[in-house]
């Protein structure tokens, strides 16, 4: 298995971002919805959103090196017993997890930069604010953006899980290479 | 003729003071501040500010007692450069602004002595009123150098969090009440 995609599998490379994106999107959505009822006197008030931020904006990074990864390199094709409406429908969902995991990340990122602080990646490096102040809908910035970043963490997960029901079925129903594939298995 | 007189300086005496009746003010927003501090935990103060206010002063400055004010705060508006608390304070943990979206003050009575006195009024946040006295201090009235005759007062008061229902997220006791000043310039009309 090579680091490119070939016409009949995933490279390493594509399929680390995957699992990557997985690991990171389960992670971040569990500690976002733990972390918003955390009480004041909680040892874990500022160390969890310190580090929900912190993997948001690596996982924002990954996400634009993953994106251009797969626009500019061979997508593998469909295994042969896959049928023309999963096909769509798989299209379909992979576009809109696309989307939605740019609009979670971006939206989280507009809420604590929006009166112009930086966010803090661990202590590696800070990441500059850029839109700020915007007002829109008589809402603020981090009030607009925080909705947004929920709804749409909740629509990702959402068709993520319809997703992953999919590679299920692929692997257990129809007993084709799908999953393996994406784990990076030949058979 | 001496009844006259001083029937007459009496008459304009009266007249005079009949002259300094209450002006009404225009607040200059650019210079009128509305600012809370409260304790963080019992280390350093944190400082806040509500940025979007309205209001309206009528000054007699021979008779400051007929003065009053009214001030409406926009409570979305609260701003201590953390987006974030921001969006908290503005949620149900504190001041639930989609519910309660404007706090205000109305004043019912002024007692000044010298330029320093007490201030009492109406204060109304989260759809709970109270009545409370502020401090107030006359800061100057002058003509300023644009030709406008203008007043600058400073207004400070405690407020406990658990008299208006701001209590309940639990900051601890070292942060139960908070330090209010309004400090307002305003222009005579």
């Amino acid at each position: 298995m090579g680091i490119r995609n070939s016409r009949t599998g995933w490279g390493w490379l594509a399929v680390t971002f995957h699992w990557l994106t997985a690991l990171a999107v389960i992670g971040l959505f569990a500690s976002g919805i733990w972390m918003v009822d955390l009480t004041y006197y909680n040892k874990w008030y500022n160390t969890a959103p310190h580090w929900h931020k912190s993997i948001g904006m690596l996982l924002m990074f990954l996400l634009v090196a993953r994106l251009a990864w797969r626009l500019f390199s061979v997508t593998p094709e469909h295994e042969a017993s896959v049928s023309k409406p999963e096909r769509i429908a798989a299209g379909i969902a992979q576009v809109l997890l696309y989307l939605l995991l740019f609009t979670v990340v971006l939206a989280g990122y507009l809420i604590p930069t929006a009166n112009g602080n930086p966010v803090e990646v661990f202590d590696w490096f800070t990441v500059p604010a850029s839109i700020t102040g915007m007002d829109l809908f008589g809402m603020a910035q981090e009030d607009l953006a925080g909705k947004i970043h929920e709804y749409a963490a909740w629509a990702l997960v959402i068709i993520a899980g319809v997703h992953a029901a999919g590679a299920l079925k692929h692997h257990f129903i129809d007993r084709n290479d799908t999953l393996k594939r994406m784990l990076g298995i030949r058979s | 003729m001496r009844n006259l007189f001083i029937a007459l300086a009496a008459s304009l005496f009266v007249a005079g003071a009949a002259q300094a009746e209450p002006m009404e003010y225009k607040i200059d927003k650019g210079h009128t501040f509305i600012t809370f501090e409260i304790s963080h935990i019992g280390f350093a103060f944190l400082p806040g500010t509500f940025n979007d206010f309205d209001g309206s002063l009528t000054f007699d400055e021979a008779n400051p007692e007929n003065s009053s004010t009214e001030i409406t705060v926009d409570v979305a508006s609260i701003d201590t450069e953390h987006a974030e608390r921001d969006k908290h304070l503005r949620g149900e943990d504190f001041f639930n602004v989609e519910k309660f979206p404007t706090a205000s003050f109305k004043s019912t009575g002024i007692e000044m002595d010298g330029n320093t006195g007490k201030l009492m009024g109406d204060l109304t946040i989260k759809g709970t009123t109270k009545p409370v006295t502020m401090d107030i201090e006359l800061k100057n009235a002058a003509k300023d150098p644009w030709g406008n005759y203008r007043v600058a007062f400073e207004a400070t008061t405690e407020i406990v969090l658990a008299d208006f229902d701001i209590d309940n997220y639990g900051l601890g006791p070292a942060s139960s009440t908070a330090d209010v000043k309004i400090a307002v310039e305003a222009t005579r009309k």
